[in-house]
């Protein structure tokens, strides 16, 4: 018995046109769920041939992904190394993914580096400070531990701590 | 965050009515859940944050919103401060006590909401204070409200087996002490079973079986027939919180993810299932066209399925999306998307494996099931006791 | 105390609003700039992106004259509204070096022919490496680099005619 799938949307980035501005950045539509309609004899000739021949006139490159792009690393604990630290990278040309998350161009080129530099033996942690050394701390999904970040970093334990503060009024003392 | 202060409102209520204490903070938290759905929604309309979730960059709607919010929060909070003067302070508590594990609740959940703005805004203010540019994501929220978040999920286990107005430590261990028991031994199972568990994973999975055991417990030796139906309801609900746990844990855990560049006729394997790729066919929808992939699936030697997940591409404006294509399962979800073509002729495909996933939606369904019978229960036992009254 | 700690909520409400309304008022600055302004153009060497101009390497922009590197893309829809007023830079005697980026050999050929060239060498990036050790962020972008090989100053997005005075006077300033 053939089952089928649900369909859903993963949206699809494109790259940067500076052009545009911030916003007009554009999101991929996503479809209603249901099922395409289905083409048959004459008008799948026509679907193909239009498939086939369109020359897209979106503003990305010709050339395949990067080889590490959507390829993983042969040794699973410098993948996951890997995955790990892309997960934690900003995307550049994106609205708010991880390079990790994200289909641009761009973000495929960045986690080809990601992934050569770990098969090559860099740590996770000194990719990551070479990426801060060019684009600012913006590109890490990590802050840095840096004055300007105490109070974020501080902030659970500084919450905690007056929240025991505020409630130690409603317990009982002992009154003797 | 309106869901972190609306769940710290509804506990705190139960000790309001219960015990009639906790008033001003009672009311300080339907303050602030309110406030919290008002800020979200400016935060998402008003393009101040650039994030997945924010779908409207509009500035001057987001002014709108911004006076909106100076009126009813603004106004809420010079009311709370003017009045809560004449809020009697309520009675005090035992710190081992069902008042107590509820007002460690209050401040979890609290914790929790104030770290989740803070990180949220942090960006903002350090722009604006000083022009850095900073992002905040996962690894500050998993580090800075993860075990806070698990140690409510503990609380939660111990909470409901504590008795109002005063308990005794020694007496709690002994309710507890199967559960504890119980997430030892998945601990240890867990460490032997599965090695290289993340910790948030490996704790996340534990505590899950512990607390679902713990939040069962307030049933033991009772007659269940008779069991008031709020009983049920906080009973369910919190065993949803353990179960939806589960789900996330085993999604951090063992989500398996084979990225291939195969051609047709190739066989790719994720998880326990086989996936053959048969063909690629050109599609056409109502304003795009695609390309979609004919992928048969096995497990073992069960029942093929088929999954056919498209790259459509849509030419006003030019974008191109990808339609996932899911097969949810009872022990989890199989993802599979398609992406470009190489030169050989050899397509892209994506494939995930997520098992245990579809417990994080079974959770939130027992959560909500537990709510709607604390609600009918809470219903049923305000009529009796006008028809009483009446009576009397 | 008490009465301190009631007014507290209000307190940090207006703190938000008063972030918040700053941040409103300012446009959203989307903008990464390049951290590497100031330092040294890093080492790199790459292939050429077409027969018909020399490849570029670090070491050619350590030449002792200030130098435009322009990282371009034959995909790239405002590189063709700029390329004019590169011309027009070039015409004033600015050298112009060309990265492009994620592309074809014949793309750039053909861009080339159809929007003009004011190339010296153009090297060809494919995996966005040279752009990340730059620290761009996205096509077209414009860094003048001085005789030493310091990056000087740098342009995000495309030179429209307006900007034109102030990239020769970065470029005068990097001699």
């Amino acid at each position: 018995m053939i089952e089928p799938g649900t369909l859903q949307s993963v949206r699809v980035e494109r790259s940067r046109d500076t052009l545009s501005s911030a916003a007009e950045k554009r999101q991929g539509a996503s479809a209603p769920l249901g099922w395409a309609p289905r083409l048959r004899s004459g008008r799948t000739v026509v679907a193909t041939i239009l498939v086939l021949t369109s020359t897209p006139a979106f503003a990305q490159s010709a050339l395949p992904p990067a080889r590490f792009a959507y390829a993983q690393l042969e040794d699973p604990r410098q993948e996951a190394q890997a995955r790990a630290l892309m997960e934690t990278l900003r995307c550049l040309v994106c609205q708010g993914q991880s390079i990790a998350d994200s289909d641009a161009d761009m973000a495929g080129d960045m986690r080809s580096l990601v992934r050569e530099r770990i098969a090559a033996g860099e740590k996770p942690e000194a990719i990551r400070s070479w990426l801060v050394d060019r684009y600012g701390a913006w590109v890490s999904y990590k802050p840095p531990v840096e004055p300007l970040t105490w109070p974020l970093w501080a902030a659970p334990a500084v919450m905690v701590a007056l929240g025991l503060w505020l409630a130690r009024g409603r317990f009982r003392r002992k009154t003797r | 965050m309106p869901w972190l202060a609306a769940t710290a409102l509804l506990h705190s209520v139960t000790v309001l009515a219960t015990r009639d204490g906790l008033r001003a903070w009672t009311v300080m938290l339907a303050v602030v859940a309110f406030s919290m759905s008002m800020v979200g929604t400016f935060l998402v309309r008003s393009g101040i944050l650039t994030s997945v979730h924010s779908f409207a960059v509009d500035p001057k709607r987001g002014a709108f919103i911004l006076v909106l919010l100076a009126l009813y929060i603004g106004g809420a909070l010079i009311l709370f401060g003017l009045r809560v003067g004449t809020v009697k302070e309520g009675s005090t508590f035992e710190p081992v006590s069902r008042e107590g594990a509820l007002v460690l609740n209050n401040l979890l959940l609290s914790a929790i909401l104030g770290i989740v703005l803070v990180g949220t805004l942090y960006p903002l203010f350090a722009e604006a204070a000083t022009g850095e540019k900073l992002s905040v994501g996962p690894p500050y929220f998993n580090t800075a409200a993860g075990p806070l978040a698990l140690i409510l999920v503990a609380a939660m286990a111990a909470g409901p087996l504590l008795r109002w107005r005063r308990d005794r430590l020694r007496e709690v261990a002994k309710r507890i002490a199967l559960p504890i028991l119980l997430t030892g031994l998945s601990l240890l199972a867990l460490v032997l079973l599965v090695p290289g568990l993340g910790i948030l994973p490996l704790l996340g999975l534990m505590l899950s079986l512990g607390v679902g055991a713990a939040s069962l417990a307030p049933l033991w030796k009772r007659n269940l027939l008779r069991t008031p139906l709020f009983t049920w309801g906080m009973v369910i609900s919190h065993l949803g919180i353990a179960v939806a746990l589960a789900g996330m844990a085993s999604e951090a855990a063992f989500t398996r993810e084979t990225l291939v560049a195969a051609r047709v006729g190739d066989s790719v394997a994720v998880g326990p299932y086989r996936l053959t790729f048969e063909s690629v066919d050109p599609l056409a929808g109502p304003n795009w066209t695609a390309v979609e992939a004919k992928l048969v699936v096995r497990r073992g030697d069960g029942d093929p399925f088929v999954l056919r997940p498209q790259s459509r591409m849509f030419s006003s404006p030019p974008t191109e999306t990808n339609e996932a294509a899911i097969a949810t399962r009872l022990g989890g979800q199989l993802y599979t998307v398609i992406g470009k073509p190489d030169s050989g002729g050899r397509w892209q495909l994506r494939l995930w494996w997520k098992p245990f996933v579809t417990l994080i939606w079974f959770g939130g369904a027992l959560v909500a099931l537990g709510g709607l019978l604390a609600l009918v229960g809470r219903v049923r036992r305000e009529r009796r006791s006008a028809r009483q009254e009446a009576f009397a | 105390m008490r009465r301190l700690l009631i007014w507290l909520p209000l307190a940090v409400f207006a703190a938000f609003m008063v972030t918040v309304a700053i941040g409103l008022r300012k446009p959203a600055e989307t903008e990464i700039r390049s951290r590497m302004i100031g330092k040294p153009m890093p080492d790199f060497a790459l292939e050429p992106a077409v027969a018909s101009h020399p490849p570029l390497a670090a070491a050619n922009l350590r030449s002792g004259k200030p130098r435009l590197v322009n990282v371009f893309a034959s995909w790239c829809v405002p590189c063709k509204a700029e390329a004019p007023q590169l011309m027009a830079l070039k015409r004033r005697g600015v050298p112009i070096d060309g990265v492009a980026i994620r592309d074809r050999s014949e793309d750039v050929a053909r861009f080339l022919a159809e929007w003009g060239d004011p190339f010296d060498r153009i090297g060809s990036d494919p995996a966005s490496r040279v752009q990340f050790a730059l620290g761009s962020s996205g096509v077209p972008e414009t860094f003048v680099v001085d005789g030493k090989g310091v990056i000087r100053h740098q342009h995000i997005g495309d030179i429209r005619p307006e900007n034109v005075p102030e990239i020769l006077a970065a470029w005068e300033a990097a001699k």
